[in-house]
Parts: structure tokens; sequence; C-alpha cells
């Protein structure tokens, strides 16, 4: 599904990742947890192709495609989704518009029928329950105004909506009381299956009790330093960050 | 030398004219000839451009009728208190320096703090004039009008503020501009030079010690280097019957602050020039007034504010509350520079009319040529909240004090961050008294 | 970042479609303004003695009037003498049906997608129009219909010889002959535009909508569009403009005056497609309108939307008096300024009744090299108890090289006033941009997704089709029927 090597990025010419390696597979879900700085954040928007940080060095596959040499709406359209973690405000945009345009644009570039008001406004229905969504923020300008939760709800919808190949959620737990995260989690399991992969960006351990992941990666300045499953996350939890990166220091 | 004219295109500037002719060979630096000269052009201007009109965009809302009315005659001098110190701000612990009709008291002890000096305008100009020709006028001069020449042909004395570089004064400075001459024509002139680094508060505060007329002009020139953080309040408490223009301008240079505070709750008729040049990146400046008018009072707030530097943040909010048949007019112009990226300019007034006959005109602008800015301004004119009235009445507070409650309560939010305990609860209490004693003034028709 | 910035200004840019000329023979005034131009202005409408008299006053207050400089505008001096005050295409005296119209005429219409024979309109949507033609009016569709229901839409010039009573006494009574250097200007030289009564109690059955079209060189155009809602009565108005490309600037001086009884509506519409000038800002009409109304009696309603796309200069401040009680005042407007366009544009609501109610939504776009002012007044007079008024204004820059200004002014002379106004200014963030992509738009959908969303309070108020004509000319597609 997804092919990192040696990935190097840098903004404002300051060098954040320095050769990340990680393979995912179809149907694996990955977890990637890190101190604050260490890279989480730039990684997964490089991947999504965001102008501010430049690639200086690596590559990255993305289904057989070169995903560095697309553009973000073309790698949005193959299939990759980034939830913000901080989701962006659109005023006067409903949300129901900019999806249904989105939604669209997806369906176009799969040559796929475009979905008329009926059918998308049944579809998302459907979607919105699945995260507890009201109708009537559908109806409300894009995040604008939105809580914390809701807009980290509003995107886990989106993701329903697009039934991504690969799902990057950037520290989608955060600011999230507990009854949130499990909606949250909820739609996120929901959308597992054998050809859908996720990529999970979090500081805590916590969201991994509701995702379980198949692999549990530690950034650490801009490099992956330690990989392993589930337990990996438990044992962080126990010591800390200081922890594994000593650990890796001494070896 | 440019001669002096014979005669004035505007007729109300010929008697300034003449005192100008009487008195100018003996005014402060009166040898120093870039001074003299300077004094000489301003006055020729005066009487070419003559005194603003109501025909001025800048001057369309305040009549000066009444100020042009009759002409004032400079301060003589020599009208010293016995004991200035007891106008001061009661309980504050500051280093006080006392201008008395814009001279500065003799019998002002030297500050007695380590990097502040406090001069004598007018010893400066006698001992070192070449260092106030870099600074004089400087930052004024793009703006001036009728009244900012007046000051520059015939201002006697003033204080020069110097700060060292980054030394932290610890006591406010206590500017006492004292009025005791009635009918005065008074024009202080006040230097700040706040160093590299350093940290100070100052308070100007304009005081009368009579209750009749008198034109102030005064004029305040800041510069702020780099990282200096200047605290200013300007407290306007002079005589009901005290005519006022003047005009403050500040220079910010890189990540230096300003905070200017204005609070005006006395004069007939006031009017307050304020421009803030942000020429250095990362330099803030907070704007604060309040004006709480009642009888026949009249206040002109005039604020600019240049971002002329990336990264430089202003905040700006004006607050008044206008009884009686008092006047309140804001002016407010906010104007980001081409270049000026990441700036974040933010500027309100809120006005509360109490009575009818009370007006307020306000004019936020904003002059935006960069792109990458976060700019608002608001305005709004309204009443007090008859269902907070009904709410605190209630809870059986009676009307009066819910009412004065509800006034404080909206004014308070510019005086929130006054810090030395005893300046704030003045403050406070000058607003209160204002309120609460609203037939001191002139009683409406 | 640059990159961006550029896509953004090019995302805006469009081809000025309406841009040709109609090759006509038209009678042309030579260039020139002074009395015997005046008299030879309303001796080719044979007008009655006291529309003389009214503008040869109005021609001798303009004499002694100084052309304003307080607006937020530069533009060279504009040489009044070296224009012609009257061009008409050659035509036969009097048409009776559209058959009689040159036919390059309706062609030129046709072309500016405004048909003019009414079958061809039946098909869509119902709307009457006149095509005003440089100085004069070549068609009027739906007159019959109209007049059926008591109606009159027509030339002012015909409204001149039919209802000179009405004319008498509304003409100038909202904006008089002295009111600005450039209503006065108008006052004197003005040859067409349109005329609009409705009937105490009547609703009118359909849209009514003036074309105008500049085509002579060197002419300037001086309309004068004068509408009355008689008691409890309804209108809704549209105006169209277009003009062709020429290096040349074209001086546009129109007045309208908009008068509403007791418990009348008027909606006023207009879509602004003056020739802008090219990019490097050479060419383009030069725009000076004064626009007023006036809410007369008690409950009255104007409401002014518009739509400024065109012009290399735009000067224009639609107001309204709000003289009766109750009565309600709205301002919607949306300004695009691209490459050297300039727009100082807003309003004035002046609150005189009680009761009143006033609202200016205005959201102002600059790219390229435009500067964008907004102008306001809002003004509560002494006796205007519990006035109420909401300003927003808003402004979007797309790029470092615009500007983007607002200028308020709030005069409140009355304590029961309950006066807002905000505005901000913010830009096409290059985070909104990434996220909409992130969500498989493309950078042109994502930018006209984001400029509709900030338009929308105002689009909403325009006329369906009107809409869709002012989305197409901000050259963004319409939020779709969903939601």
């Amino acid at each position: 599904m997804l092919s990192v090597r040696n990935l190097h990025a840098a903004v404002e010419g300051k060098a954040i990742l320095n050769g990340i390696n990680l393979e995912i597979g179809p149907g694996q879900v990955h977890a990637i947890m890190g101190p604050n700085g260490s890279g989480k954040s730039t990684l997964a928007n490089v991947l999504a192709g965001r102008d501010h940080f430049e690639v200086t060095a690596g590559e990255v596959e993305f289904r057989g495609w070169d995903l560095l040499e697309m553009e973000p709406e073309i790698r949005a359209r193959e299939g990759l989704f980034l939830a913000f973690q901080y989701p962006v405000e659109i005023p006067g945009v409903s949300n129901l518009h900019m999806l249904k345009a989105a939604v669209n644009a997806v369906r176009r570039h799969r040559g796929e029928e475009e979905l008329n008001a009926m059918e998308f406004l049944k579809l998302i229905k459907q979607k919105a329950a699945l995260v507890e969504m009201r109708q009537e923020f559908l109806y409300r300008s894009v995040n604008e105004g939105f809580s914390g939760g809701e807009k980290k709800r509003n995107e886990i919808l989106q993701m329903a909506m697009f039934e991504p190949r690969l799902s990057v959620l950037d520290e989608t737990d955060s600011g999230l009381d507990i009854d949130a995260l499990k909606i949250v989690a909820q739609g996120v399991n929901s959308l597992r299956s054998s050809d859908r992969s996720i990529l999970l960006v979090t500081h805590y351990q916590r969201l991994l009790d509701y995702i379980v992941p198949d692999f549990v990666h530690v950034l650490a300045h801009g490099k992956i330093i330690r990989s392993g499953d589930k337990d990996l996350a438990l044992e962080l939890e126990r010591k800390g960050y200081s922890w594994v990166e000593d650990h890796a220091g001494a070896a | 030398m440019q001669a002096l004219p014979d005669a004035c295109a505007d007729p109300r500037t010929r008697p300034y004219l003449e005192q100008f002719r009487d008195v100018h060979e003996t005014l402060s630096g009166a040898g120093v000839e870039w001074l003299a000269r300077s004094r000489v052009s301003s006055m020729a201007h005066l009487c070419s451009g003559g005194f603003p009109t109501q025909r001025d965009e800048d001057w369309k809302y305040t009549p000066l009728r009444s100020v042009m009315a009759h002409p004032f005659s400079l301060a003589v001098g020599g009208h010293v208190p016995d004991d200035p110190d007891r106008y001061g701000v009661p309980g504050l612990d500051s280093l006080r320096v006392a201008c008395i009709d814009g001279i500065l008291d003799s019998r002002c002890a030297p500050c007695p703090a380590a990097g502040l000096s406090v001069q004598s305008f007018s010893d400066m100009l006698a001992r070192n004039p070449d260092q106030l020709k870099s600074c004089m006028g400087k930052v004024s001069g793009a703006r001036s009008h009728g009244f900012v020449l007046l000051n520059e042909a015939l201002h006697r004395d003033g204080v020069v503020i110097e700060i060292a570089p980054r030394v932290r004064i610890d006591r406010p400075v206590e500017l006492l501009m004292l009025s005791c001459e009635d009918s005065a024509l008074v024009l202080p002139r006040i230097l700040i030079i706040a160093s590299e680094g350093c940290r100070v508060e100052i308070v100007e505060h304009q005081v009368s010690a009579h209750a009749g007329s008198g034109l102030y002009c005064g004029m305040t020139e800041m510069y702020l280097e780099p990282g200096a953080h200047v605290k200013y309040s300007v407290i306007q408490n002079q005589s009901r019957s005290a005519y006022q223009v003047s005009g403050a301008w500040a220079e910010l240079a890189e990540n230096s602050r300003l905070d200017c505070r204005t609070v005006s709750v006395g004069g007939a008729l006031t009017r307050n020039d304020l421009a803030v040049n942000l020429t250095g990146p990362g330099a803030h400046c907070d704007m604060l007034g309040a004006y709480c008018l009642s009888g026949r009072q009249h206040v002109d707030n005039h604020t600019t504010v240049v971002h002329g530097a990336e990264n430089c943040t202003s905040n700006e909010l004006y607050k008044g509350v206008l009884d009686d048949r008092s006047r309140g007019v804001f002016h407010g112009r906010i104007r980001v520079e081409e270049g000026a990226r990441k700036t974040d300019a933010q500027q309100a007034n809120n006005t509360l009319l109490l009575s009818r006959g009370a007006e307020i005109d306000t004019k936020p602008q904003l002059e935006i040529y960069a792109d990458d800015v976060k700019c608002s301004h608001g305005a709004t004119v309204g009443q007090l909240d008859d269902k907070a009235l009904f709410y605190l009445q209630t809870r059986g507070i009676d009307p009066a004090a819910a009412r004065s409650m509800l006034i404080s309560a909206f004014v308070g939010e510019v005086l929130q961050s006054v810090e030395p305990q005893p300046l704030h609860d003045y403050l406070c209490a000058l607003l209160d008294e204002q309120l609460s004693d609203p037939g001191t003034g002139e009683p409406g028709p | 970042m640059q990159g961006t910035e550029k896509d953004l200004t090019a995302l805006v840019q469009r081809e000025y479609k309406e841009g040709f000329t109609t090759d006509i023979e038209a009678d042309t005034l030579p260039p020139g303004l002074d009395e015997e131009v005046i008299r030879t202005i309303s001796g080719k409408k044979a007008e009655p003695d006291f529309l003389l008299e009214w503008r040869l006053m109005a021609y001798r207050r303009w004499l002694e009037m100084k052309e304003p400089d307080w607006a937020q505008l530069h533009y060279p001096k504009i040489d009044l003498q070296d224009i012609s005050y009257y061009s008409a295409p050659k035509q036969k005296k009097l048409l009776d049906s559209l058959d009689e119209v040159d036919p390059k005429l309706l062609e030129t219409y046709e072309k500016l997608g405004i048909p003019l024979e009414e079958q061809k309109m039946l098909a869509g949507v119902r709307v009457a129009v006149d095509a005003v033609f440089d100085s004069v009016s070549v068609a009027t569709t739906f007159k019959k219909t109209l007049s059926e229901a008591g109606v009159i839409f027509c030339p002012l010039s015909e409204a001149v010889k039919d209802c000179p009573e009405l004319v008498h006494k509304y003409l100038g009574s909202v904006v008089p002959a002295g009111d600005n250097y450039f209503a006065a200007l108008n006052s004197a030289v003005f040859s067409e535009g349109s005329f609009v009564y409705i009937p105490p109690g009547v609703r009118c059955p359909m849209e009514l909508s003036t074309y105008f079209r500049i085509n002579a060189m060197n002419t300037g155009q001086f309309e004068r569009t004068l509408i009355i809602a008689d008691e409890d009565s309804h209108v809704s108005y549209l105006e169209g403009c277009t003009a062709p490309m020429r290096d040349e600037n074209q001086l546009h001086a129109a007045v309208v005056e908009l008068v509403a009884l007791k418990g009348a509506e008027i909606k006023y519409s207009t879509v602004q497609n003056w020739y802008p000038g090219d990019e490097n800002g050479r060419g383009g009409i030069y725009n000076f309108v004064t626009k007023r109304g006036a809410c007369k009696g008690k409950r009255a309603k104007i409401s002014w939307t518009q739509v400024e796309t065109g012009s290399a200069i735009t000067w224009k401040y639609p107001s309204v008096v709000l003289e009766g009680d109750d009565s309600i005042g709205e301002f919607y407007s949306v300004a695009l300024t691209n490459n050297y366009q300039q727009a100082d544009t807003g309003t004035k609501m002046v609150h005189i009744g009680k009761n009143a109610r006033s609202t200016i939504i205005s959201k102002g776009i600059s790219a390229g090299h435009g500067q964008n002012s907004y102008r306001g007044l809002v003004k509560v007079l002494k006796g205007a108890e519990k006035a109420r008024n909401y300003s927003q204004c808003d402004s979007l820059l797309m790029g470092s090289t615009c500007g983007a200004h607002t200028f308020p002014y709030v005069e409140v002379r009355n304590p029961t006033a309950v006066v807002e106004h905000e505005a901000t200014t913010s830009r096409i963030g290059e985070d909104q941009l990434f996220y909409c992509r992130q969500r498989g738009l493309s950078e042109e959908e994502a930018v006209s997704m984001i400029v509709n969303g900030f338009c929308k309070e105002v689009f909403k108020e325009l006329p369906m089709e009107f809409a869709v004509e002012a989305q197409k000319l901000l050259g963004i597609s319409l939020e779709g029927s969903v939601g």
C-alpha cells in the first residue's frame, strides 16, 4: 500500500525528518508514536503533500505510484486521506456542499458516476449516524464554530464518506473526551477492512486501546528508532519516551 | 532665515503671530540657529495654513469655535503652588516630576533611580541642543496641523526622559502636568527615549489647580529602541473649562512594546492625536482609551497606527460613556504597509449613550496593502442592557447602583491591566466620580 | 508561496467577453459641453420646458462645483470637454414594434445574452427588459403585459411625454440636481434611462430589467433611472451593463432615484460589468454613479444589491434615506477589483423615522494591483427613535500587491439607537486551500468555493438568474442545489 524509503524533509531549511523507512501493507493498522517535536505531524503532512514541507531526500510509493510527484488533490482522489490535527475553518461553505463537491471529484477521478443530490444526501445521512453527528452540522460552514470534538468527528465523517485506501490520522485523539474518543474510534474501526490501511499518528497510548494497531513505531528526532507490536505502546506508556530514546542511543 | 509673514490667511492665527513677535527672541534655545529657524518656519506655516476647520476631514466632528473664541496668552510662569505633590496620584509610590504650566518645577529633585535621566527640555536645549535636533519633530513632522505648529513655534519647556539600555525602572515616573495660571496657553514638550531593552512605566497626569479656562497643547514624542517596553498612561483631569489639543507620537523599533492608555474625564474640549509607527519587526502596541463625559464636554480621540514591518501586532480599544449633552469622537486608523507580513491589528470603539443630547461620531478605518494579515475593527453604539439592569434589580440592587455597576464594568475593561493598585484605584475613582456627579458641567438647556 | 499567489491571481483573471463593438451608424454630437449642448439634447428629445430649465439649473450649479477628491481613487483628471454627450444609433423615427429595430442592435443584445424578442424569453424566466444603447432606449419588452397590471415601464424620455406630472413631481426629489458634482453633471446632460411606476397595491408581475450598453467611442453615458413604488406596491428591478474594450477611458455618470411610498418595497439589483481595462490598467470605464432611495412612508423598504466586477474606477454609494417610521434599508455588495481596477464603494443609511432598521453587508475582493475601499455612513438623527443598524464589511485579499480599505462613518444623535459595525480582513489561507485539495478538489475549485462562501450572504439576495450571472462573472461555480 505505502512504502516510505529514507524520507528526509525540512521546514524553512530546518531538517525535521531524517530518513524515515516505513512499509504499510493492505489491511494493516500502524501507529506512529513519539514525543512532541519528533516529526510525527510532519510525516503526516508530507504524505498528504503540504507545500510548506520540503522533501529533501527519499521516496514514497503509494499503490505503485510515486506519491511525491502527485498533487495533493490527486493523492486524495487516489485514496489517501488525512484527518487533520487542526481541521481548517472555511466560512460560508457548508459542510454538505464541500463534501458533495469533494466526493464527486473523487468519483469522477475514478470514472464513476457522480452522485446526484438525493443519493448524496442518503449516503451522508447514513455516514453521519456512524459518528453520531447531528444533521444540523452538515448545513453549517466547514468546521466554523465547531468544538474540538465536533471538528474531529467531522474529519472521521469525511473519512467515512471517501472510503480511503490509506487513512492518516494526525493526532485525532488530541482534545477529545473519552466519549468522543470512543465514537471516533468506532467510526475508524468500522472502516477497517482487508484492503484499507490506517496510519495513526499519536502522542498517547490511549487511542490504541480503542483502535488496536498491528504495528507500533516510535519516532524521535525525525527517525523511527524502534518498531514493535501493540505491546511496545504499553511499554512506552509505562516507561516514557526517554526510555526508548536512551535505549536507542545506547544501541 | 525665513521672514515672519505680515498677513495671516487665517485671522485666528494673528494674536499668536503677535505673541511670537514679542517673545521669540526670549524663548528657550534662542541662540540655536536651527531651532530659531524651525520656530519661525512653524509660525509662518501656521499663519498661511491656519488652524483646522470642520471642513478638514480630520476635524469634521470637532468644532473649534469655542477654543478660538478668544486668544490665549502664553503662560507667564510664577504661579507656583506651595505643594504640588498634593495633586499627585494618591498613594502612588512614584518618581514624581512636576511641570507647572508647562515649565519644569526647579524644586523637583533629580531622580534617584539609576539609569533614569529626567531633565528640563529648555536646559537640554541650552546645554546640548544638537542631541535634541535629531529627535525633535521627527515623528510628528508628517501629520502636523495648526496646534502642532503652535507648539513647535512657541514651546518653552518640558521634560526629556531617557532610560539607559537594559535598565528596569521599578517605580512609575509620574509627570504631574499642573495648570495653575488661569486662561494661559501652555505648550509643554515631552521627549522619551527608551533605550534598548529597558522597561519603564510613565504616567502623564494632567490636572488643574484652578477652575478657569486655558489652552493646553502638549506634544509628546517617544522613541522605543529594540526590545524596550514602555507603559504610558495619560490621565486627563483638567478643569471643566479647559481646552486641550495634544499629540503623542511614538516610533517603535523591533520587538519593542508600547502600552498606551488615555483616560479622559476633565476638560471642556479635548482633542488627542495618538500616532504609533511600528517600524521594526515584532513590535507591539496596545492603545487603550476610556472617556467618561457629562455636561457639554467634548472628547475627540484621533489615533493612527502604521504597521511598517513584519510580525507586528497592535490592539486598540476605546470605550466611552456619554451623558447629558456630551459628545464623543473616535477616529481610528490602521494602515498596513506593503510587505508588513503577519500583521495582526485589532481595533474597537464601543460607546454607551446615556442621555438624549449625547452624541457619538466614530470612524474606524482600515487601510491594507499586504495580504498576509489579520485585521479587524468594530464599532458599537448602544445603551445599558435593560435585561442586565433588571436582573441586578431582582437581586436587590437599587437601579442607580445597578446602572453604575454596569457602566463601571463597561469602561473597566480598559483599566483591567493597570498594575500599580493606587493608580488603578485612582482611575476607577475618577470615572465613578464623573458618573455619579454629572451636574458639575455646564448644564444643558 | 509565490507560486500560490500567482495562481490565485490567475484564477480571477478572465476574458472580457462583452468587449466587442457594434458597427452601426450613429447620430453623435461633437465633444464638448455648454448650454447649447444641453439645449440640443433637450431639443432632440422634444422635452417640455420645465425639464430644459431643470437641466440648465443643474448645469449652472455644476459649473460652481469641484470634482470630489476624498475617495481612495487615483486617476488622471477627466477632460469633460473631450466627451460627446449624446450618441444615438440612427433609426427610423418611431418604432411600433421590434421588427423595426435595426437587426444589428438585436444581434448585439442577443450576443450579450439579452434576447429582446418576447417569444424567445418566454421559454425561460419572464423578465421585462428596457435596452439602452448609448444615449437611447432601443426596445422595451412586455409593455403590454405590464400595462395590464397598471405598471408603467418605459424609457425616461417617453415618460416625460406620457406622464409628465409623475416625472415633474419625483425627478430630482431624491437626488437633487445639485447633489454632487457627478449628479449635477448627469442632471444637466442625461440622455436616457428607465422609468418605472407601480400603482398602489400592485405587485409587479415580473422582474424589470434595464440593460445598458456603451458602444460609441468618446461618448459618456449619462442615464437616469427613476422608480416610483406607490403605496403597498412591490417591484424587483435588475440592472446590467457592458461596454466594448477600448484603450481610452470612458465616463459613465448615472443617477438612480428610488421612491418607496407607504408600505412599498423596491428591490434593486445590479450586476456591473463595464469594461474594466486590460491587465496593465489601460482603458476601462470610469463609473461615477449616484444611487439613492427614499423610504418616504411607513414600512417602506428599499434593498440594494450590487455585484461590481467591472469598470476601471468605481465611485458609487447606493443609499437609503429612511424617512418613514418602521422603514427598512438594505445594502448588499460584492466588489471585485483585479489588475489595476479601483473601487470606492459603499452606502449611506440615514435614519430619520422611528424604528427604522438598516443592514449593510459588504464583501470586497482584491487581486492583482486592485484597490478596493468600502466607504459608508450610518447616520442616526435626533428624532430617529430606536434606530437599528448592523454593518459588516469583509475584505478578501489575493496576493500581496493589492489593497483593501474600510472607511465607515457612524454618527449617532439619539440615545435609543443600537449600531454595530464589524470589519475583517482575510486572505485565502494556504491551509484552507490545502485542506480542500486534501479532500480531492483542484486548486481552482477550492478557490471558487472559498470565494463563493465569502460572498454567499450577498449572492443569496440576488434574483436567481442574476445570481448565476454574478457567479459566472466572478469565475466561480454555483453552489450545488444540496444544502
